[in-house]
């Protein structure tokens, strides 16, 4: 029975620091936009997917590694590239 | 009580490995789409109607339809690294067909049908431990030169690679457009025995496209591309238009394209200039079944600019594609309906009439339909001036040229039109925009007499009420 309590106790500890980690680091870097995670809140349009990303490129080098500004600057070039598609004429 | 024991701990263990897990392989839904209606008035453009405007009658009488056409896209997104990503169609023209099955129907009473169209269905992943993207399947398919050799709306099957390489960016595709299998009677034109069924993988039409683009710095960049395209498809069918001159590249002819393209954009100050060339070159080798081997030599180019003026924008734009016996190849479908998968309309500006736009959706006729202007060839060009009235009320106002870059036989001029066009859009909600707009086309001489009787045709107009939704 120690067992199983030390388990449990284990377990919520470890669930408890989670929500904690999520919550400092999503004050400085958006993780759902940057690495689709922690996207369970998240329902965006495409228009404000593209402003998103914008605010958070904008931010530049103080929050965002250079990695990290390529990969949402190709994020933001998809996203745009998506919009395009939709609202394109044809068959 | 020892078993028990052991199970709890495997259970405590499992239901923790699991909790600590899901966020991990949780399945990330993405839903996005578009929805658009338009009520429309015209003299020449009618529910439904598609290509190039015929120009011959006296169309002093007026058409009116509504249509609607909802996009949906959705993205099944494992990881950063894997998705599916799908899009579908669903066009309707009020009061047009129910009960019955097929693409852009069901706006009839009753209005019950199937009509989903497939447009994307493929995956997009990283390659593991390499910055190489690919998507596979079929996805939208654009060229880097405004569409004019092929895009605006055009889909394909094919494979897409692309990775960054320092400050440039490299792709390489390969589209199959086109596998035939068999053949109608009625048009079997090359020598080949009527009613024959070829083998798969024989009378294809494939495209190779190789990019380049460079950021060379925070305002220029420039691009370069190979494009291949072999078409081995010599057999002609009801939806081939034909273009007009004879002995040119378009169904039905077996012919090899090559392209080189290059293009650039750069910012100057408070204006943003960008521009293209294309050049072609390749061996037609038959053309309607006769065994021809010209050389096929072409090109056409692009200068458009825009700059802030007082409150809003002013843009400017030309365009030339060659045309007649060195006409401008561009990719058409030849196979399943004469529909344009190009546009030169990107290239020259806003227009309503002149050539295929935004607004287009299952009614799609144009005065120019595809870049190369039916083998013709295009000189075009255009100014606008685009303002925020308000933050939620823009207003657009444009007028352009379009011109056959070749004369033709029964034609008095090279000179198609001039189109003036002007569009009020209100921004509703966040996504949401409504809006007017209506144009106007004052005919070249190129129509001249041309009308019943040898009158000259009216001059074509159009008129729109639209509501756009994305989200």
């Amino acid at each position: 029975m120690k067992k199983i309590a030390l388990l449990l106790t284990a377990a919520f500890l470890m669930s408890a620091v989670a929500p904690v980690y999520a919550q400092m680091t999503a004050e400085q870097k958006n993780q759902c936009l940057l690495e689709s995670k922690n996207c369970a809140n998240e329902v965006n349009s495409i228009g404000q997917k593209i402003k998103k990303l914008q605010k958070e490129i904008k931010k530049g080098k103080k929050v965002y590694s250079e990695e990290d500004l390529k990969k949402l600057n190709a994020k933001l070039k998809e996203a745009e590239s998506l919009l395009n598609s939709m609202t394109e004429g044809g068959q | 009580m020892k078993v028990s024991k052991k199970i709890l701990t495997i259970a405590a263990a499992g239901a923790l490995t699991v909790a600590t897990a899901l966020p991990a392989f949780a399945l990330e839904n993405e839903f996005h789409g578009f929805v658009g209606l338009r009520a429309a008035n015209s003299n020449y453009v009618t529910a439904g109607a598609f290509g190039q405007i015929p120009i011959t009658g006296d169309s002093k009488t007026t058409y009116n339809w509504i249509e609607q056409r909802a996009r949906l896209f959705y993205t099944a997104k494992a990881n950063d690294n894997l998705k599916l990503v799908t899009g579908f169609e669903l066009d309707s023209i009020w009061g047009k067909d129910s009960y019955t099955n097929g693409r852009n129907e069901g706006g009839a009473l009753g209005a019950d049908t199937v009509n989903l169209e497939t447009k994307w269905v493929y995956l997009d992943f990283n390659v593991p431990s390499t910055k190489v993207n690919v998507k596979a399947g079929i996805q939208g398919l654009n060229d880097a030169y405004k569409s004019v050799f092929v895009g605006g709306g055009a889909d394909a099957a094919g494979v897409l690679m692309s990775s960054p390489m320092g400050p440039t960016t490299l792709s390489l595709g390969w589209f199959r457009l086109d596998d035939r299998s068999a053949t109608a009677a009625a048009f079997n034109n090359n020598g080949t025995a009527a009613g024959v069924t070829f083998s798969n993988g024989k009378k294809t039409r494939d495209l190779l496209l190789l990019d380049a683009k460079c950021n060379a710095t925070k305002d220029m960049t420039f691009g370069a591309s190979y494009y291949f395209l072999n078409n081995d498809n010599s057999q002609a069918t009801s939806a081939q238009a034909g273009p007009l001159e004879p002995n040119t590249v378009g169904a039905p002819s077996d012919y090899t394209a090559h392209v080189l393209g290059l293009n650039a954009a750069a910012k100057l100050g408070p204006a943003t200039v960008d521009g293209f060339f294309l050049y072609e070159f390749g061996t037609i080798d038959t053309y309607n079944g006769n065994a021809l081997k010209s050389h096929l030599n072409s090109f056409a180019a692009n200068l458009a600019g825009k700059m802030a003026v007082g409150p809003g924008t002013a843009k400017v734009s030309a365009l030339y594609v060659n045309g007649g016996t060195n006409a401008f190849v561009d990719i058409n479908n030849e196979t399943s309906a004469a529909y344009s998968e190009n546009n030169f309309g990107n290239a020259l500006g806003d227009v309503l009439l002149l050539a295929r736009n935004p607004f287009l959706t299952q009614t799609e006729s144009a005065i120019i339909y595809d870049a190369g202007n039916n083998g013709m060839g295009v000189i075009g060009g255009s100014v606008g001036y685009e303002a925020n009235v308000t933050s939620k009320l823009v207003a657009k106002a444009n007028a352009a040229f379009a011109a056959v870059a070749k004369s033709q036989t029964g034609h008095d001029s090279k000179y198609q039109g001039t189109e003036l066009n002007a569009d009020l859009g209100y921004k509703m909600y966040d996504g949401l925009t409504v809006g007017v707009n209506g144009a106007y086309v004052v005919l070249g001489d190129f129509y001249k007499g041309l009308g019943t009787g040898g009158s000259d045709p009216a001059n074509p107009y159009i008129t729109q009420v639209y509501a756009k939704y994305v989200f």
